[in-house]
């Protein structure tokens, strides 16, 4: 009876972990396998006769190109003023007794998770809209450094409360200048953490689809998430080939940074950071 | 060689806000002496190091390095070395560009640079490891790199922040002789904070016993020993620790009762000579270090009841109750025979007992 | 002795702070003034009507079957969704291994990390109704095929939810197991507990304060998520319409920037809501 209650349970469990399996690979596998066939459709079908074609579509395409190359300025852009930013001041809030100090990191936590999303996009796009900056690179990479900054600040913050403050002293004592203990000491030691909060902004930014989606309005200036898109609004048949092709390799960034740091930081790193 | 330098400190005052750390401290060290600040954590002792290093700055009174006043200048003017208590050796260096970073920010050139850092090395063993990053040594190792990197610019004056706490027992104790070494030989006038007075009495040439930021007793290691100049620091000074019990005196017609909780001991007034007129009214400690407490063959200045023995190798420490106190004898004869609960007698050295007032902690004797 | 002289804290701390105030702060509090007049981009007027447009949204049928829809949602792909499946993951592959576990795991984690816009093909694909895998391998068994996202529209929307963020629940609930002393379960083997009772008193109460932190994360996600639009487009008809998607379709498809406005500032006082219990209950759980 015991023995027969043991194999029902290992037999339940088996299946459930077939089933769950086949959910979360099922939609995934069309991503595989498509972008590889000769006639892509929507069908799924193993790529008996793998081709490059579709690839070669995609870099023929001025546009998908120049769509990626929207991407990476936008991503980098933001990137870049996120984590010089977000250095600067996570190192004095960390470092120096400044009044109100807990009050304005309670208030930047509590304004970036409450506005987001769309909600916040409705004054965010007004503003643009008045101060010139509606459908411009440098407008979508502010309003992403705006959202972001609040989170990497204070994770750049928790990193370098964690460092001691005796390197710096010892170097102090040890007669080096304050440039010197910038450059030789407090950079090389927090550089792990502006990789970290880098890597954040750069997925999050590649990835979002909502705020250029609003912000920008010129096709010459979307990035990659919109452009896919539009392969289906403006033609009237969707294109699958270029679409499939043109998917795998917008995520192929995405899931390779993501082995990188999931090998490097673990899950703490995506968990604590994601939202 | 390097210039020898004595330190002295005027009446220093450090408030951290509404916190005073350090309350107007005043002491003098000499040229190449090993001077050693005591206290429990919160006392002001590493602040007090801290405003000699110059990376904290004095709320009042001054500092003086060879009779130049330092109290507002950067530690890079004063030409200092530090050992913390975390060494602080940078991660992503080497060791051997640990050791050379206080050349390296003097832009010595990397010829010079180099060989100091090898010789330097070699001085404390560790040529070996240069090439490693502090992340790759073991605590002792660590420890020892941290002291050539603060020895390597031959700086005026050495600073130590409990550089051997993060070490375990044995380790500490091979690194303490290695530190008296070295300090006696380079003859660098040295500051060190500790809150282990093992440490402090072994190393010093001369201490303070720091409490609430101030200044308790100061002198060398055997006057604070045997003449703790208060009831604090009779208490902290020592282990196994002093006896201090609770008592009242009492003087009739020549003789001077002591009364303990639970039993009373009379004796003639001049075995024990107090420099204050008693008040049969107030209450005092008695103070007996251990090792002054003698068991008796016969006839005792008291009785006690053993309450446990405890073998130390070298010595046995025996606790007694006397009237309703826990009295520690420590006594170099091993196999004593003793029983728990069995009544033994006890004689006091009264040339080394100690009196304080209890309201004020004050040494009367 | 501090590196930084408060002054130089302050430039240091200023950009950042600047950026923020004027993309983040300043944004969401005049959203409470814009909701106050009659802001449209069509018409370029700007009057201030006071709560006009509150009591024309609070009358307005589509606001409240949006207010039933996001409901719908929020429960159903957050809380019975991604939390519970979150859990079951967590606890069916803790101390598991082998190559079921990492097939499942990476496939979970790959659904939770492609961008949106990627997933939201493949799912369009996969839903297709005649060339789509799922009436592929439902009419072995026998299924008719259907047009799943006509047909259903909420029930794929949840679904799909559900698929694409689990990732994130099994994770934080994988790595508090991680935190759970081996000795806590093994005394219960010693003890001869059954796993039931091993779930509900070693594991459940150590995951507790996790689980909160996980509800409140994931509803205030799900309930901004704007991605199911690229799905439905709020339809069909407005089926879908969940508060981002009213939201988009009030202001940017019809321009009505003060009625957008007031929509908004509701979901931002909602948002402001679970804030607060968040970050008052990891203030709770650091005590």
């Amino acid at each position: 009876m015991k023995d027969f209650k043991k194999v029902m349970f290992r037999l339940g469990y088996n299946v459930l972990v077939v089933f769950l399996s086949a959910f979360f690979a099922l939609p995934i596998l069309w991503l595989i396998f498509t972008p590889f066939n000769e006639k892509p459709t929507l069908a799924l079908e193993f790529p008996l006769n793998p081709t490059l074609a579709n690839f070669a579509k995609v870099f023929a395409n001025d546009y998908t190109i120049n769509a990626f190359q929207n991407s990476l300025i936008q991503s980098f852009g933001a990137t870049f003023l996120v984590i010089i930013l977000a250095s600067l001041a996570a190192y004095a809030f960390s470092r120096v007794r400044l009044p109100g100090k807990g009050i304005i990191m309670y208030i930047l936590v509590l304004f970036s998770s409450v506005v987001t999303g769309i909600a916040a996009m409705v004054p965010v796009f007004f503003l643009l809209l008045k101060v010139g900056l509606i459908d411009t690179h440098i407008g979508v990479i502010l309003v992403f450094s705006g959202g972001f900054l609040p989170t990497a600040v204070f994770l750049l913050k928790d990193f370098v409360d964690s460092i001691s403050t005796t390197y710096e002293e010892s170097a102090l004592v040890a007669g080096a200048s304050r440039l010197q203990i910038f450059k030789d000491i407090i950079f090389p030691l927090t550089r792990p953490g502006m990789v970290v909060v880098g890597v954040f902004t750069f997925v999050q930014v590649w990835s979002n689809f909502l705020i250029p989606f609003l912000l920008l309005r010129s096709s010459e200036k979307m990035p990659a998430a919109v452009a896919i898109y539009a392969f289906t609004n403006d033609v009237g048949i969707p294109k699958i080939d270029l679409i499939s092709a043109y998917s795998l390799l917008y995520t192929i960034p995405v899931v390779a940074i993501y082995i990188f740091t999931n090998k490097k930081y673990g899950f703490r790193f995506y968990g604590g950071l994601k939202g | 060689m390097t210039q020898i330098t004595g330190i002295k400190l005027n009446s220093i005052v450090k408030r951290f806000g509404d916190v005073t750390a350090v309350n107007n401290i005043s002491f003098e060290i000499k040229p190449g002496e090993f001077f050693a600040l005591l206290g429990p954590s919160g006392c002001g002792k590493t602040t007090t190091l801290r405003l000699i290093a110059g990376l904290e700055t004095a709320t009042k009174g001054t500092i003086l390095f060879n009779d130049q006043d330092v109290t507002r200048a950067e530690p890079k003017e004063r030409d200092i070395a530090m050992v913390f208590q975390d060494y602080a050796l940078y991660p992503h260096m080497t060791v051997a560009e640990n050791i050379g970073y206080p050349l390296k920010v003097r832009k010595v050139n990397e010829k010079e640079k180099a060989k100091k850092v090898i010789e330097t090395a070699k001085q404390f063993k560790i040529d070996h490891l240069l090439d490693r990053k502090p992340g790759q040594l073991s605590g002792g190792q660590q420890q020892r790199v941290a002291l050539a990197r603060a020895l390597v610019h031959q700086p005026k004056v050495f600073l130590f922040d409990e550089p051997l706490s993060n070490l375990d027992a044995r380790l500490r104790l091979e690194s303490r002789t290695f530190l008296k070494h070295i300090q006696s030989k380079l003859g660098i006038t040295t500051i060190y904070v500790t809150h282990d007075q093992a440490e402090a009495l072994a190393l010093a040439d001369r201490m303070a016993v720091l409490k609430d930021g101030q200044i308790r007793q100061l002198g060398t290691p055997q006057e604070i020993y045997e003449q703790p100049a208060d009831s604090f620091v009779a208490d902290f000074i020592g282990d196994p620790p002093m006896n201090l019990i609770d008592c009242r005196l009492n003087p009739i017609k020549g003789n001077l009762e002591i009364l303990f909780p639970g039993i009373k001991v009379t004796i003639p007034e001049e075995k024990l000579v107090l420099n204050k007129k008693v008040d049969p009214k107030k209450d005092y400690i008695f103070g007996i270090r251990p090792e002054h407490v003698i068991l008796a063959d016969r006839k005792g200045d008291i009785e006690g009841k053993v309450y446990a023995i405890e073998t130390l190798g070298s010595m046995t420490l025996i606790t007694l109750m006397v009237g309703d106190s826990r009295v520690r004898v420590n006594t170099h004869e091993m196999n004593l025979g003793l029983k728990i609960e069995q009544e033994v007698p006890i004689k006091l050295n009264y040339d080394m007992v100690r009196i304080y007032e209890k309201e004020s902690g004050l040494l009367i004797k | 002795m501090q590196l930084l002289s408060k002054k130089a804290a302050m430039i240091f701390i200023l950009p950042g702070l600047i950026l923020i105030f004027i993309f983040l702060i300043f944004p969401a509090l005049w959203t409470f003034f814009l909701s106050l007049t009659n802001y449209s981009l069509l018409d370029n007027s700007l009057e201030f009507v006071g709560l006009k447009n509150f009591f024309k949204l609070f009358r307005d049928q589509r606001f409240w079957h949006s207010t039933i829809v996001t409901f719908q949602f929020v429960i159903g792909s957050a809380l019975f969704g991604q939390t519970a499946l979150g859990l079951l993951l967590a606890v069916m592959l803790h101390k598991k291994r082998g190559i079921m576990k990492e097939l499942l795991t990476n496939f979970a984690v790959a659904s939770w990390i492609i961008p949106s816009v990627v997933v939201v093909y493949l799912w369009a694909a996969f839903l297709d109704k005649e060339y789509g895998l799922l009436n592929q391998l439902l009419g072995f068994i026998g299924v008719t095929p259907r047009d799943w996202l006509n047909k259903f529209p909420m029930w794929v929307i949840i679904i799909w939810n559900i698929w694409r963020g689990s990732a994130f629940s099994m994770m934080l609930f994988t790595s508090a197991l991680q935190t759970i002393p081996p000795s806590y379960l093994e005394t219960a083997d010693v003890i001869g507990a059954s796993r039931w009772n091993k779930f509900r008193d070693i594991l459940l109460p150590s995951l507790k304060n996790y689980i909160g932190t996980d509800l409140i994360l994931i509803t205030l996600w799900t309930f901004n998520l704007f991605t199911p639009y690229l799905l439905t487009k709020g339809g069909p008809g407005n089926a879908t319409e969940i508060f981002p998607i009213y939201t988009y379709h009030e202001a940017f498809k019809y321009m009505q920037f003060g009625y957008g406005s007031a929509i908004s500032v509701v979901i931002l006082l909602i948002n402001l809501g679970f804030a607060l219990f968040y970050l008052r209950s990891m203030k709770g759980g650091k005590q």
